[in-house]
């Protein structure tokens, strides 16, 4: 069963931004990447799998129940955005991080202990006592991140979360995400850029608000006609992949990395 | 001038105002304003100095870093000081008191979140406070309203000369002329200012519904406790207001 499945989601939205007709399904530490250009409804849908916003039709389920609760909801999916500065709620890591806990309600020591636990995953210790403001764009992130781990939820969904960041940021935020999947947290990551989306186990390509593609990101960034009519490009080591293909080099589908595809034609030189 | 706004923001040092409980201070805040007001007399107005560059000393707070960020401040005491010249005649002993209270009255609010940081500030107000709740005023909503606002205060002063720098990278001629001109010569920061301003709200915003803000459910992760330090503050405090009670009452 899904940790969330959006069944015929709809949200019109005047100037493009809306969904029309979205279905889609979240596992249990699944990771999709949902890709897409300016415009395609990546924001809109991140706000309506944390119930920020209600789909004007179409039914919301949570572990195949439909859930009408909007805070029930937000308790299973954490929610974490693109501008570092803006959503950092207090002026210490610590007191921003227990933000979430706080609102659950809970005993200053079980806010404590989640504070901690959830510095100690991002790989922010050390920072707890520092002030926001002096923070680089990457830690300001895993603060985002921790702050919504914190409240223990199910799942995260990262609404373009690397894009303001340095390429050193956006390393240090990707792994932490790999980290948490890998800890079994089902992962949603909102991205225009598809180097990230082929980290993730699957892809979902979003244009005008309708998703067109969906699938491994092997099937999706090897699709003979590429993405360019949904305004997306294709990884560097798919565009590779066609261009051996076009020269008559045929490789097997699990060869998707750089270091593969090296390695595979090394070995048939070698071979030959 | 933005840069150097120090309204506002915390100092972080470990003097013994900074250990005080924020209620304490808030407090002693507020009966050292009233104080203020009660002394009118050269005697009673030098204890209630004493007192405020005492507090000073305590705090740790570099005295430079407290002046710096008054510069705007200045300006208004005066011109309060040349009205009361002019349109009340008042005496110069009189112009000289009211202008020493602004000093102490934007010293004393000043030492308040000098020493104590934007989140204990807001959840002092909101305890001591919390009997409006009876009254259905949303007191933790405007807690929390505080000290966002406290904290977007240095954020919003960067963002600002992001926009007077890239007028100025444009030709712009800002702070430059006379006072009008250099007022005319705002208006193209202060519009980008508010757009962003409220881009930054809503943002704020669905970060803090997403963290289930509003559930109605709330918990602190250091609930406010008052300590020994606290109740010899108190002692300080109202020993203090006693005296100066004591000596308007001597006529002094």
């Amino acid at each position: 069963m899904a940790l969330i499945e959006l069944q015929n989601v709809n949200f019109p939205f005047h100037g493009g931004g809306g969904l029309s007709d979205v279905s889609l399904k979240i596992e249990r530490a699944g990771f999709v990447a949902v890709l897409g250009g300016n415009g395609a409804g990546k924001s809109t849908l991140a706000k309506i799998l944390n119930a920020l916003i209600s789909p004007t039709s179409g039914r919301i389920l949570v572990d195949g129940r439909e859930e009408k609760d909007a805070y029930a909801i937000r308790r299973k999916v954490g929610l974490v955005l693109q501008d570092p500065d803006s959503q950092m709620v207090a002026d210490t890591v610590e007191d921003d991080v227990a933000f979430g806990p706080e609102n659950l309600g809970l005993e200053p020591e079980d806010i404590e202990s989640r504070v901690r636990e959830s510095l100690q995953i991002c790989g922010i210790k050390e920072l707890a006592g520092r002030s926001p403001s002096r923070l680089s764009g990457g830690q300001k992130q895993l603060v985002a991140i921790a702050g919504a781990i914190a409240m223990h939820p199910d799942c995260l969904v990262l609404d373009e979360a690397t894009s303001m960041l340095d390429p050193e940021g956006r390393r240090m935020v990707l792994s932490a995400i790999g980290r948490l999947n890998g800890n079994g947290m089902s992962v949603v990551m909102m991205t225009h850029d598809p180097e990230e989306a082929a980290l993730a186990k699957s892809v979902v390509v979003l244009d005008h608000g309708r998703v067109v593609l969906e699938g491994l990101p092997c099937d999706v960034f090897g699709a003979e006609n590429g993405l360019d009519e949904f305004g997306v490009d294709i990884p560097m080591v798919y565009k590779l992949r066609k261009a051996l293909k076009n020269s008559g080099v045929f490789l097997d589908k699990d060869i998707d990395t750089m270091d593969k595809i090296v390695k595979e034609l090394e070995r048939r030189r070698n071979g030959c | 001038m933005l840069r150097d706004v120090t309204l506002g923001r915390y100092y972080p040092t470990s003097s013994f105002l900074h250990g005080l409980d924020p209620r304490t201070k808030l407090a002693g805040a507020v009966l050292y304003a009233v104080s203020v007001f009660i002394a009118s007399s050269p005697i009673s107005f030098a204890v209630s100095f004493a007192a405020l560059c005492l507090l000073m000393l305590l705090s740790r707070v570099p005295l430079r870093y407290m002046l710096r960020g008054l510069a705007p401040v200045w300006a208004v005491m005066c011109m309060v000081c040349l009205l009361n010249i002019f349109i009340h005649s008042g005496s110069a002993w009189r112009v000289l008191l009211i202008a020493g209270r602004m000093v102490e009255l934007v010293f004393i609010s000043n030492l308040v979140t000098l020493t104590t940081k934007p989140k204990s500030l807001s959840d002092g107000m909101e305890k001591a406070l919390r009997w409006l709740g009876l009254f259905k005023v949303p007191v933790h909503d405007l807690a929390t309203a505080l000290s966002i606002a406290l904290r977007f205060i240095p954020i919003l002063a960067d963002e600002a000369r992001h926009v007077m720098d890239a007028q100025k990278a444009r030709g712009a001629d800002l702070g430059k002329g006379s006072i009008l001109n250099r007022a005319r010569a705002l208006a193209p920061v202060l519009v980008p200012m508010f757009v962003s301003a409220f881009r930054r709200a809503d943002t704020l915003s669905i970060a803090m519904e997403s963290r289930l803000y509003g559930s109605g459910k709330v918990g602190h992760l250091r609930p406010l406790a008052y300590g020994r330090e606290d109740a010899a503050a108190y002692i300080c405090i109202l020993t203090y207001f006693a005296v100066m009670i004591l000596l308007k009452g001597a006529g002094l």
